[in-house]
């Protein structure tokens, strides 16, 4: 669309080319967890709308196509809740995020219709916009406010627990496993980049920490709380001014869906399940080595917020061993391919590093 | 060749003179004004490319006009009546928008109201804002100074806007026709008098009232959004909606000269979405009576149309918001553009309050079918204004230029 400056491409690279993986296995195993005879013709179409909106959202070169993607999942997911209440609720928290986000974008689009006499919002070049200090700790400000809101964060939760609690096995999974990954998108491809480095990010460093604390101090089992412990986590990762930090906050994003997903098998499953509790043991797992590398990283800034962040982990970890119930063999067999995919993940670390931390090693090996 | 450009202006009278007719109700008569309102609309594409010299400003209104009328024209109207007065209007509208003089535009607008009034009630109500207009006009054409004319052209602007929320209010609550003529004869008067608005931008660019055109911006956004967020009748709920969709085009002119094209967008964008809106709640009187619709593509119409009407990513309307936000910003209205985002989050969510209800699963379902007009548009305006908005916007660009 040159009369707009705007594209259709889709670019991938290593670190979206796993997240592309994950939802191809994720609309798969969201598919095969129930019976074909309970998931409806409308519920399947509805997964794949939104499978084609996250693989859009994962791969849109261009922010305002990014942003269509984002729209398109979050009608996909709107329409997965079903009932009225738990969809306005949804869609009030993850609209708002949403209109930040395009009004976050549209500020890059003018910068760039001004700074270089074409208006454009290509991801790629928002790094190369030209701004003042203090604006760039206004933009980062914007972004991480429709981050905290579209992850989300404490105390932006009240959706997430009656939308999942009603929802059946295939479309909790992919709410939890897939749209989760949405708005830390969104913060790891148009704001960190471009507007990084302010005083933004310690306000966003401190809801974080605020997130973990309250998944361990809540006293209810429920979704919300550890939903928000785990973004809280992945964002302290890539607010992490080292690189490792980063990678290790890229590779929660995906742990994260992992670990969600696990989850995601338990409720509403049959009263005479049996098995082991392994299944949470796993899930506790999968996020425990990118949870270590981020808190090692922010002792090194900011010790009260790491430590801050450091009991709320622990809690929440306690209560996940503790709470859940065995898991039943059928839905145990679901665990493997994910079990599988994490241990790739794990195989393979350099692909979490940011492109410019990947850049000087590459020059040293020429 | 010259004569064919009055083609859209004539046509819609002829068609109305067919629905005035004895045989106008008849099966026929409304098949032969549906291939009549369809040849002008036609007529008014081929005059785009024939090289004729015609306004190109003109014409991309004249198609807004023309297509909101054979959509209504083909919808299944019983109000005979209705649809000539619509018919009627259109010639006005298309007056209204063709013309470079300024007098005749107004007096184009004042008599559409007239003429789509249904009530003879409250007369001053229409009167006051329709003779404000004349006076600014009139204080315009023989201003002196500066000031005088400023002065005019805020009576002008706030007249004409005027004019059209109380036009548009008392038709959209109407209760003798159908929703979709209801919304096509609103939004025929909003392209007359955006029109207006747009010239006025252009022929006075030192003197333009830009401060009153924010005020009223705002105000009809802030009204709209909040109405459609409290509405519990259908028809209130559409007055606010396309209150709002006002207030995003009066926002459009604080752009100057770079905001033409995009309100020219968001005015086509507008129109697909309030007739779809329209169309999809037709025979529905509050808004729990949306948790009854049985019919899934009816449903799909009115989430396309609800969605649209706010601008939520990917539905049509969507993209136009980046080019417009950038050229008014350009002009130093940033703080005005972020309370519009905030309202426009608002409409959002009263917006998904009436889809919300529409898809959830309990109710009592009827079964009534949206039109076939209806979801062709539907699926039309999906196709080109989601899919492939480029080219509308390099139709926009050639009409905004051809606004002198």
């Amino acid at each position: 669309m040159p009369a707009l400056g705007l594209s259709y491409d889709l670019r991938i690279d290593g670190f979206t080319s796993i997240l592309v993986l994950w939802i191809a296995l994720l609309a798969l195993l969201a598919l095969l967890s129930a019976a074909s005879r309970d998931l409806g013709r409308r519920d399947t179409c509805l997964i794949l709308l939104a499978e084609t909106a996250l693989l859009g959202l994962l791969t849109a070169g261009d922010g305002v196509l990014f942003l269509a993607f984002y729209g398109a999942g979050l009608m996909a997911f709107t329409f997965i809740l079903g009932r009225a209440e738990e969809m306005k609720a949804f869609f009030l928290f993850q609209a708002a995020g949403a209109t930040l986000a395009v009004v976050y974008l549209a500020i890059c689009y003018y910068l760039s219709w001004v700074q270089t006499g074409f208006p454009s919002a290509e991801i790629a070049r928002l790094p190369s916009l030209v701004t003042y200090p203090d604006f760039q700790s206004r933009m980062f400000f914007l972004g991480a406010a429709a981050v905290a809101f579209a992850a989300p964060l404490f105390p932006l939760t009240p959706w997430i627990s009656s939308a999942t609690s009603t929802l059946a096995a295939p479309m909790r999974l992919f709410l939890l496993g897939g749209w989760s990954l949405a708005g830390t998108l969104f913060f790891v491809r148009a704001v960190l980049p471009s507007h990084f480095r302010s005083e933004g990010a310690l306000f966003l460093s401190a809801l974080a920490a605020l997130s973990l604390l309250y998944a361990g101090l809540a006293s209810r089992r429920s979704w919300a709380p550890l939903l928000a412990g785990l973004q809280g986590l992945v964002v302290l990762g890539l607010l992490s001014p080292s690189a490792e930090g980063v990678a290790a906050g890229r590779a929660g994003m995906l742990q994260l869906a992992l670990s969600l997903s696990t989850l995601s098998l338990w409720k509403a499953d049959s009263e005479n399940a049996r098995g082991p509790a392994l299944g949470s043991v796993l899930a506790v797992l999968m996020f425990l080595p990118a949870s270590w590398i981020v808190l090692r990283e922010l002792w090194t800034t900011s010790p009260v917020l790491a430590a801050l962040a450091g009991l709320g982990l622990l809690l929440m970890v306690s209560r996940v061993v503790r709470t859940l119930p065995p898991l039943s063999p059928r839905r145990s067999v679901l665990l493997l391919p994910i079990l599988g995919f994490w241990i790739l993940s794990l195989l393979a670390p350099f692909r979490f590093l940011p492109e410019d931390a990947k850049a000087p090693a590459t020059t040293e090996e020429e | 060749m010259r004569i064919a450009a009055f083609g859209p202006a004539i046509l819609p009278l002829i068609a109305g003179w067919i629905l005035s007719s004895p045989r106008g109700a008849s099966k026929w008569g409304r098949g032969i004004v549906g291939g009549i309102d369809a040849v002008a609309l036609l007529l008014t594409a081929i005059l785009w490319n024939n090289g004729l010299g015609s306004d190109r400003f003109g014409l991309f209104l004249c198609a807004c006009v023309l297509g909101a009328m054979t959509l209504a024209a083909l919808s299944p109207e019983e109000d005979i009546q209705s649809l000539c007065r619509l018919h009627l209007g259109a010639s006005l509208s298309i007056v209204a928008v063709s013309t470079r003089e300024l007098p005749w535009s107004v007096l184009a607008i004042v008599l559409f109201g007239v003429l789509v009034r249904e009530t003879r009630e409250r007369l001053l109500v229409f009167l006051a804002p329709g003779l404000a207009a004349l006076a600014g006009l009139l204080l315009v054409a023989r201003a002196d100074t500066a000031d005088t004319e400023g002065i005019g052209l805020i009576l002008l602007v706030a007249g004409l806007s005027a004019c059209w929320l109380v036009v548009s209010r008392e038709v959209l609550r109407s209760s003798t026709s159908g929703l979709v003529t209801r919304m096509a004869v609103s939004f025929m008067l909003l392209v007359a008098v955006s029109a207006a608005h747009l010239r006025i931008g252009a022929w006075f660019p030192q003197s333009a009232p830009l401060g009153t055109v924010q005020a009223l911006a705002l105000g009809a956004f802030a009204l709209g959004a909040l109405g459609a967020l409290g509405a519990t009748r259908i028809t209130t709920f559409l007055t606010a909606i396309a209150l709002s969709r006002a207030g995003i085009l009066l926002v459009a002119q604080l752009g100057g000269v770079a905001g033409r094209a995009p309100s020219l967008l968001a005015l086509a964008v507008s129109g697909v979405s309030l007739l779809l809106l329209a169309a999809a709640l037709d025979k529905t009187d509050t808004v729990d009576d949306v948790s009854n619709l049985g019919s899934t593509p009816r449903k799909l119409v009115l989430s396309l149309g609800a969605l649209s009407a706010c601008s939520v990513p990917p539905f049509p309307g969507y993209f136009a918001v980046f080019p417009l936000s950038s050229a008014v910003a350009a002009q130093g209205y940033s703080v005005s553009l972020l309370a519009v985002a905030g309202l426009l989050f608002l409409l959002a969510v009263g917006s998904m309050r009436l889809v919300a209800r529409a898809w959830d699963p309990g109710g009592t379902r009827t079964e009534a079918e949206v039109g076939l007009a209806a979801l062709a548009l539907a699926i039309a305006a999906t196709l080109f204004l989601s899919i492939a908005p480029g080219r509308l916007v390099e139709i926009a660009r050639a009409a905004a230029l051809a606004i002198l």
